[in-house]
């Protein structure tokens, strides 16, 4: 795992180049044109990057949502 | 610096660039989803001082964007076009590699080339064609390799095939499976991705190959390094010869000296392949000389063009070997064990490829191949490898190189068949609706609820679209929804028109809109609103006069000619 992982919020913001004030705890992928599905691409390596987990297809399918991302990571050991 | 590192590096790189500064185009064709290679292609040009930008095609489209007047990489005119197919997609419709013939797993890759090499010459672009991958995958496991017809014999079949052709029209060619065994299978590919968003390799496996295609771009624009120059104590052998004297010096079997002739041997390989070799050494030449009448040396005196022995300073030594050889110092690589030399001669030659050697002499060749400073082409006629140098016609390869666009079409025998949804198939319709980007008419999407209702509802017309071409099955790739004439207006009014990029290009556009036309009793009424995305759907209706964010009546559209009509349609 990354010594200091940045806020979960604030990563997925950078990774997909938005205002962090755009991402908030209830963000939906969905409601953010910026987060298609190339950005969730990097998405996905950034957070097995930052946290160092491997997801599964089926976890890769669920990070839909700040929450689910969340849900995912706490699965595999990491509060994020 | 790690992947996120560096592809957060390349977004920066993008937005300080100002707009005047002169890029190379870079566009990208492959047979799966290639974006997220265009951060470590990209930073791998910024590496070798070329600033690029990068493009990435549709997806899985080479053939059709190579030959199709108009396409996305035809109106891009690339710098520098590089082609990355798969086997495991060129091969789709065939059965996996297990009996043979050979040929039919070759046939598809020479296909891509000649399109490739056609199109490059039209657009004056430098080809670098990526060699595909041996398929990680094999029905028989470990038996595959005793199959002189299985997977990797048919891959290697291919490749080797593709290489010869290659070499024939001068193509710039980077192997991927030499990535793959520089990083290991394991780390090179990523199946969840693959099945997730059909990207089929890891992030380190696109930085490898983009680095090397950064390599043998810049190698291409601005040649190889004419001149290696070398020092002698601690580089041609271990120790120093002017203290241990020349029978002392380590160049002895089973140790550091082994690997330091094995050196020797590696630049004497260098000069065969036209690498000047100088040497530049603080030693005094009485000292210097009894070492390379030792019987163990490799490289002997007759292999020097030229050298400097004296005790003066390396930068002055380099300059006097470059007015010897009548060679620009830009040309030069420098290679020596001490940092201090190094420092001195980097220091004053920016233009020169200054390579400080590690510790252990067993690790030197790996250091050398790794920076790229000796990289060489393979010998060719530099006529060849200009664009426009193609000598097409001279290949005896192919009646495609005489076939105009249309033709082409013809030959792909492209039958779309328009169906009447199914209850099975709306979750197919709402699927395409909601997740088509590129060829929509950009408006409101229809929700799955709506879909469902419009279905039953006999004022509209709502159409699934199957293409097939002579490569094979597309299945439902499109769909049209269109209110039929209403309220005593003549025409139809175009609510959804949705294609998949796979089928794009094909004429299953211009079929669709047939279709349509003929279910609203000859004209329909389309507004195209404009989008981020949806260049694709604007070009085509474009051509058909409805220009994006105005209503447009559209009749009398004829079925094309180049596609055959389905059963049902």
């Amino acid at each position: 795992m990354n010594a200091t992982p940045l806020q979960l919020t604030s990563l997925i913001a950078e990774v997909i180049d938005v205002d962090p004030a755009l991402i908030s705890e209830d963000t939906a992928r969905a409601v953010v044109d910026a987060w298609d599905s190339l950005a969730q691409l990097g998405v996905i390596a950034a957070l097995e990057e930052t946290y160092g987990v491997t997801l599964s297809t089926a976890d890769m399918q669920a990070c839909e949502s700040i929450a689910s991302i969340r849900e995912v990571l706490q699965r595999h050991g990491v509060q994020a | 610096m790690s992947a996120l590192e560096r592809k957060l590096a390349w977004r920066k790189v993008l937005k300080s660039r100002s707009a005047d500064l002169s890029v190379l185009r870079v566009a990208v064709l492959s047979t799966f989803t290639a974006q997220p290679g265009e951060p470590f292609i990209g930073m791998a040009f910024e590496d070798m001082a070329l600033p690029a930008s990068l493009w990435t095609g549709p997806y899985d489209q080479i053939i059709n964007e190579c030959m199709l007047p108009g396409s996305d990489t035809d109106r891009h005119s690339p710098d520098v076009f590089v082609v990355w197919p798969r086997l495991e997609d060129l091969w789709r419709r065939l059965p996996a590699p297990l009996t043979g013939p050979l040929d039919q797993y070759t046939h598809p890759l020479l296909d891509v080339i000649d399109a490739v090499v056609q199109a490059a010459a039209r657009w004056k672009s430098t080809v670098v064609f990526v060699l595909p991958v041996i398929p990680p995958l094999k029905p028989l496991g470990v038996g595959d390799a005793a199959n002189p017809a299985g997977v990797v014999a048919s891959a290697e079949a291919a490749r080797s095939a593709a290489r010869r052709l290659l070499a024939e029209f001068g193509c710039l060619v980077v192997d991927a499976d030499e990535c793959v065994r520089r990083i290991g299978e394991p780390g090179s590919f990523d199946h969840r991705l693959m099945t997730t968003a059909r990207v089929p390799f890891t992030d380190r496996l696109f930085d490898e190959v983009g680095r090397r295609i950064a390599r043998v771009v810049a190698l291409h624009r601005r040649g190889a390094a004419k001149v290696a120059v070398v020092d002698a104590d601690n580089t041609l052998w271990g120790g120093v010869v002017g203290e241990d004297g020349a029978e002392g010096i380590d160049l002895l079997d089973n140790g550091p000296g082994e690997a330091f002739r094995e050196f020797q041997q590696w630049l004497v390989d260098l000069r065969r392949a036209g690498m000047i070799i100088a040497l530049a050494s603080k030693n005094n030449e009485a000292d210097l000389w009894p070492a390379f009448e030792r019987r163990e040396m490799v490289l002997r005196k007759e292999d020097l063009a030229a050298w400097r022995v004296n005790w003066n300073p390396k930068p002055l030594n380099i300059a006097e070997l470059a007015d010897e050889l009548n060679l620009g110092i830009s040309s030069f690589v420098f290679i020596d064990d001490n940092p201090v030399e190094v420092g001195s001669v980097a220091g004053a030659y920016p233009e020169l490829v200054a390579l400080q050697m590690p510790q252990d002499p067993a690790a030197w060749q790996q250091a050398i191949a790794d920076s790229g400073a000796l990289d060489r082409l393979r010998p060719t006629n530099d006529d060849l490898m200009r664009a426009d140098g193609y000598r097409v016609e001279q290949t005896r390869r192919e009646l495609r190189s005489t076939m105009t666009p249309e033709q082409y079409r013809e030959t792909l025998d492209v039958e779309v068949e328009l169906i009447d949804p199914a209850p099975s198939d709306l979750a197919r319709l709402s699927q395409l609706v909601a997740k088509t980007n590129q060829f929509t008419l950009g408006g409101p999407r229809r929700s799955e609820a709506e879909l469902d209702a419009l279905v039953a509802n006999a004022a509209w017309s709502v159409r699934l679209v199957k293409a097939k071409d002579r490569f094979g099955d597309y299945g439902i790739v499109g769909a049209t929804l269109a209110q039929l004439p209403h309220d005593g207006s003549p025409h139809g009014v175009l609510d959804t028109f949705v294609l998949s990029c796979r089928a794009m290009g094909r004429g299953v556009e211009e079929a669709m809109l047939a279709d349509v036309v003929e279910a609203c009793s000859g004209s329909v009424s389309v507004t195209v609103v404009e989008t981020a995305k949806n260049a694709p759907g604007r070009t085509f209706f474009a051509t058909v006069g409805a220009r994006p964010n105005l209503t447009t009546v559209i009749a009398d559209q004829p079925w094309p000619a180049t596609v055959k009509r389905g059963p049902r349609g």
